[in-house]
């Protein structure tokens, strides 16, 4: 299949581990369980999304430089080969030891399966920087008048020379202040959906502002991002012009599926730290009960979408599924948790970093397609419903 | 494994046997399809098959039964017991084996005639009886045909097979086990029915002008069960696959909630007419009610599934990569 990283004298990838993710996963616990390199990562809690950044990239280096998080992507772009099914095992691996995933992570695993399809030439240039945490990107679809209805965005893409350049407001960038590029849903073209062309843009370059937005929880999770005359190349267009929206939906089987898998990881996680830290209580049986079960239904669900995309088959609508059961589970666990810990759930010190997830869970039918919209779609495009 | 195009044809074959109109029991029936073979050659993919074409055409007949006697029977290495009429639990009372005499008082699917029958006693042991010592009255139930019936009677220890220990609470959980895979099988088989049936309805009857299936508010009912049919489909896939006592508990749970979701749902989106004997509705909704209290209602599991998991302190994952 592909050669090992004998350049690493850090390695300790065989073999067999490109042989079953199983096998993979086992070998990538023991390390991180036993490599004092890892240590820092075991049960970290951040203290803010900023510190979470800054520490959890020396993460991302170490996994990077040791290959492990190398496998999963071709190695024409600075990967090892294998099929992504290599890394889900990466995330269910470091949810198992309770390692917070790097946000850059979560992004890579929606952006750049695209760019290997629409934009090669981007992701093999670029993507050993992203994993190992060296470059960050963010996500700017949603503008302050186009969340759902996202069609209607209005950012203005114009040619100048050989480029293009970018005025517009684009808002919900999560980790947008602390990367240093961002695809763009752009107007280039007229009105509607064939007038869309999704870009990699600088951000770090005059013509950008980026300002962050408080959540619920109190963090940074997403930024708003000003554009005033911002540059972008002709090269760091994505696919072609016009072909926005088609690329946005071909993202989608990757944001709506995959993301599933990786979140019921930490649904599994954290329903453990939550059995771990509670007094067992018949009360909050059926409660925790139904968390449990919705979420190793997501779990199953996900795992056939991971195991699909891995055979290179074209998800269709049925991705909403997928993401429809990760906002059951993900509410119904993190509701779960807060009734069986009780009332110190709200004043316990230390379990302030409990609480921020049990906040950002909220978002969960909200982001990436409201629940309403993937209900209609569900309704429409899968089951067959008609529309109006 | 079964390829496809073998599957379709076992699909047609079993969807005329679970329709056609007659009083041959199943078990002979599928004897001329060669059934026997057809699990033997792969269980899990037939009894998948069978299960959920049955809650997709609330056929009747008798399948369980069989297959919880053949289930015991393998677990504790009886052959004889495949013959056996397989007691479950009664909401009437308790089967009990004390001062030399077996009380009984058991639910079965078939009446049992001079077969072994088997019912738990005192939540651990197994007793082993002649069907014909017991009194079997058949049950009026939310589900006017699929029969059940109760067996009740008092038969001296003499006449009985005791099974004690670990063996009779292993059999006894395994039995357990592959019932509650195939009802989450038929739960989900009527969830899905359910499901795609009231979508196809919604496009057809029109109101102010239009199909009612344009309206979100009978859309998102729609969605929200087909989500919950979904899981529960992987589930019980996953459930006959693996074997595994937690796997079918988790199934069952999810399966019976999926089909009372989808049955509450496409209830409103039929209207007046799912409220009436002209439509097929009502055996759905029936028989979803009689199925999801066999082997545990989903309430109980989803408790059953939390205080193992607050006891254990051990949050199991099903499925790997």
């Amino acid at each position: 299949m592909t050669a090992l990283p004998d350049t690493n004298p850090a390695s300790q990838l065989s073999a067999e581990m490109f042989e079953s993710p199983t096998a993979y996963a086992a070998a990538l616990e023991a390390f991180l369980s036993t490599d004092e390199r890892a240590t820092p990562y075991l049960g970290y809690r951040p203290h803010s999304l900023e510190d979470s950044a800054a520490h959890l990239t020396g993460l991302q280096a170490l996994l990077f430089d040791s290959g492990w998080s190398r496998l999963g992507w071709p190695e024409s772009a600075g990967g090892l080969g294998g099929d992504p099914r290599f890394r889900a095992a990466m995330f269910q691996t470091l949810w198992n030891l309770d390692i917070p995933i790097p946000e850059p992570f979560t992004t890579l695993e929606i952006l750049v399966p695209v760019l290997l399809v629409f934009a090669p030439h981007l992701s093999d240039a670029l993507l050993p920087g992203l994993l190992r945490g060296d470059d960050k990107w963010a996500q700017a679809f949603s503008e302050p008048d186009a969340g759902s209805d996202l069609a209607s965005l209005r950012t203005k893409m114009e040619p100048d020379g050989d480029g293009f350049r970018l005025s517009g407001q684009k808002v919900w960038s999560t980790f947008g202040h602390l990367s240093q590029r961002s695809v763009l849903l752009a107007r280039s073209g007229g009105p509607g959906h064939k007038g869309l062309t999704m870009v990699l843009v600088d951000l770090d370059q005059p013509g950008i502002e980026v300002r962050p937005i408080r959540a619920e929880d109190g963090e940074n999770h997403f930024s708003e991002i000003f554009l005033d005359n911002a540059w972008v190349p002709a090269d760091r267009v994505i696919g072609t012009l016009g072909q926005g929206w088609a690329i946005a939906m071909y993202m989608l089987q990757w944001e709506r599926g995959a993301w599933g898998w990786l979140q019921q990881g930490r649904f599994h996680q954290r329903l453990q730290q939550a059995v771990e830290l509670g007094t067992p209580n018949a009360e909050f049986a059926q409660q925790l009960g139904h968390a449990y079960a919705m979420a190793a239904a997501l779990r199953l669900t996900t795992k056939q979408t991971v195991e699909r995309l891995a055979r290179e088959e074209q998800l269709g609508p049925e991705v909403s599924v997928d993401k429809l059961l990760l906002i059951d589970a993900e509410l119904a666990t993190w509701d779960a948790i807060r009734a069986y810990l009780g009332p110190r759930f709200e004043v316990d010190d230390t379990l302030q970093w409990l609480r921020h997830e049990y906040l950002f869970s909220r978002a969960a039918p909200i982001y990436g397609g409201s629940q309403e919209i993937q209900r209609t779609l569900v309704a429409q495009r899968v089951l067959g419903m008609p529309r109006d | 494994m079964m390829d496809t195009d073998t599957l379709d044809m076992l699909r047609t074959s079993l969807r005329h046997v679970l329709t056609e109109a007659t009083n041959v029991p199943l078990a002979d029936r599928l004897g001329e399809l060669g059934w026997d073979e057809v699990v033997a050659d792969d269980p899990v993919t037939a009894l998948h098959t069978l299960f959920t074409l049955k809650g997709d055409t609330v056929s009747s007949a008798d399948a369980l039964g069989p297959r919880l006697a053949a289930a015991l029977a393998d677990a504790l290495g009886d052959p004889q017991l495949t013959t056996a009429t397989v007691g479950l639990e009664s909401p009437f009372g308790p089967s009990s084996l004390t001062d030399g005499s077996l009380t009984v008082d058991a639910v079965v699917f078939t009446p049992p005639s001079d077969n072994p029958v088997v019912v738990r006693v005192d939540g651990e042991h197994l007793a082993v009886v002649v069907g014909s010592a017991l009194t079997c009255t058949r049950l009026t139930t939310t589900d006017g045909e699929l029969a059940q019936f109760r067996l009740t009677g008092t038969v001296p220890a003499a006449q009985v097979q005791c099974i004690e220990g670990a063996t009779a609470s292993i059999a006894w959980n395994a039995m357990v086990t592959h019932g509650r895979w195939l009802l989450a099988c038929e739960l989900v088989g009527i969830a899905q029915h359910v499901t795609a049936s009231a979508a196809q309805y919604t496009g057809e009857r029109i109101q102010y002008g239009k199909p009612i299936g344009t309206f979100q508010a009978l859309q998102h009912r729609i969605a929200t069960a087909h989500v919950l049919v979904v899981g529960a489909a992987r589930l019980a896939e996953h459930a006959g696959h693996s074997g595994d006592e937690w796997s079918a508990l988790v199934a069952k749970a999810v399966a019976g909630q999926a089909a009372e979701t989808a049955c509450t749902q496409a209830q409103q989106c039929y209207g007046a007419i799912g409220f009436t004997w002209e439509h097929e509705f009502h055996h759905y909704l029936r028989r979803t009610y009689v199925l999801d209290r066999l082997l545990g209602d989903w309430r109980s599991l989803e408790r059953e599934i939390g205080n193992e998991l607050m006891n254990s302190r051990h949050v199991p994952k099903i499925g790997m990569l």
